[in-house]
């Protein structure tokens, strides 16, 4: 079995007086897909802000790629190029295009010439069946502005994506598209963490499902 | 009868402004470090990063600058030929009706000038960024650039911080063109004084020390207009009732920051 690439060893986080996540561990290895699950509040997306550096646990550490976060700067960049993230709120900027959206990060980073950006970006899309790839997000409907920002995570090529509430993957179109587009990646070795409260879109998109209750993980 | 409110606990009027001043000390200290560590890590980025940030830089100084002119022109061009008219009314009294250049060099553009394109670029310019950053912090933008590797830093607030400072001088420059115009006008439609006597007036009594000053005020204004509006947008808790009280903070602290730097620069530059 291949070594995790980002581990959350006995995390603890508390928000006030409200203890969030209690001594939760989990590890994801390349090509992995896990799926947390659980009810409103049970820490979910909490989890995932914190395996993305986002948000600093009470107690406890965050591996990626044995490395603890660089960071916890509430403005600084925890991970600088490893981790994809989609947000529940999704994050999309609003004064671009979906295009520009997806370009974002790639622009940002220049590894790569300007033609090539754009090619992968389209590229992206197109698999992931978002056509209109000139209007701003605002004009996308939900389902469709949630698979942009799948999008953009995907675009610079991190080795983990953390999806939160991938609710896109209920539509029956979509989720062919995104479950085929992430095996592919998971083969080449992205491994994927997504949270929702369904079981049925866990069992879409994972193979192995961890549940959260009151902040605590249950045993397998 | 019990009493309704619980007046014990309620710290007095000396507590409370001692503490309504530790806030503020606290809200412009945290501004400052801000733009500082903006500048550092703008200044660290490299080639293809700095054209994304030179993008926004330059949609900010279109949005602060040149979407702000015709207001700009419109109050210099108002407030040029108020201060004339105030003048006419009152400089014969003292004999002194040929110093209305004067008057334009040492009121409008050294002081009232400033003043009045900073509380434009408040109304306009810091309020708009300190909800639109607050929106930011609210729709999870923020969290998403840091998990893209982009440092909001130098992406968000560096590139609205020179945006916002270079257009403010801008502006300012602009002010003082359309108030000596609006000055002229109204004078020669009064007193039909020649162009070049009004004019030689005006450059006459604007020593260089005075333009300095305007030109420091434009920059320092323009900079804390900025640092506050990122500062208190960058602060809203994760609620959008969170993003109008940012923007008021934004616009009161800023006035009244710039009213302060305003007495020093004043004081530093009188008697030179």
């Amino acid at each position: 079995m291949m070594p995790p690439v980002l581990t959350a060893h006995a995390v603890s986080v508390t928000l006030g007086s409200t203890a969030v996540l209690r001594d939760v561990n989990l590890a994801v290895s390349p090509g992995d897909s896990i799926a947390v699950i659980g009810g409103s509040n049970s820490g979910k997306s909490t989890l995932l802000r914190v395996l993305a550096g986002l948000v600093r646990p009470a107690r406890g550490e965050v591996l990626f790629k044995g490395n603890p976060v660089r960071s916890w700067d509430p403005l600084g960049v925890p991970w600088p190029h490893g981790i994809g993230y989609v947000s529940q709120l999704l994050g999309l900027r609003s004064n671009m295009s979906v295009l520009d959206n997806v370009m974002l990060p790639l622009r940002y980073h220049g590894h790569l010439p300007e033609l090539r950006i754009r090619e992968r970006a389209t590229t992206l899309l197109m698999r992931l069946g978002v056509i209109e790839s000139n209007v701003r997000p605002a004009a996308l409907a939900p389902g469709e502005a949630e698979l942009v920002a799948l999008a953009r995570a995907l675009a610079h090529e991190p080795s983990v994506l953390l999806f939160d509430n991938p609710s896109a993957v209920l539509d029956v179109d979509s989720a062919d598209r995104v479950t085929d587009l992430l095996r592919e990646l998971r083969g080449l070795g992205l491994a994927v963490v997504s949270a929702s409260s369904s079981e049925a879109v866990a069992a879409v998109i994972a193979d192995s499902v961890r549940r959260l209750r009151d902040g605590r993980m249950e045993e397998q | 009868m019990g009493c309704l409110v619980d007046t014990t606990s309620r710290p007095g009027l000396v507590s409370r402004t001692g503490m309504s001043v530790v806030t503020a000390v606290d809200n412009i200290v945290g501004a400052v470090r801000l733009a500082v560590a903006s500048m550092r890590e703008a200044y660290a980025a490299s080639g293809s990063s700095v054209s994304c940030i030179h993008e926004i830089w330059l949609q900010q100084v279109r949005f602060t600058g040149l979407h702000a002119l015709t207001i700009t022109a419109a109050a210099g061009i108002i407030t040029g030929a108020i201060v004339i008219i105030q003048s006419m009314a009152i400089l014969p009294q003292v004999g002194a009706a040929d110093s209305l250049g004067k008057l334009i060099a040492l009121i409008v553009i050294r002081e009232v000038g400033p003043l009045l394109v900073a509380f434009i670029v408040i109304g306009r310019s810091a309020t708009a960024t300190s909800v639109e950053l607050g929106t930011m912090v609210v729709g999870d933008e923020i969290a998403v650039l840091r998990s893209l590797g982009i440092p909001p830093r130098a992406y968000v607030v560096f590139p609205r911080l020179a945006g916002i400072t270079v257009a403010t001088m801008a502006l300012l420059v602009y002010f003082d063109l359309a108030a000596v115009a609006g000055g002229y006008v109204v004078s020669f439609m009064f007193v039909r004084i020649a162009p070049s006597f009004f004019l030689g007036s005006v450059a006459h009594h604007l020593r260089a020390v005075d333009l300095t000053a305007t030109l420091a005020k434009g920059f320092l204004f323009g900079g804390i207009i900025a640092s506050i509006a990122c500062y208190f947008g960058l602060s809203v808790e994760p609620s959008p009732t969170e993003i109008p009280k940012a923007a008021l903070r934004t616009v009161v602290h800023a006035i009244l920051l710039c009213l302060v730097a305003d007495l020093v620069i004043t004081f530093a530059s009188l008697g030179r």
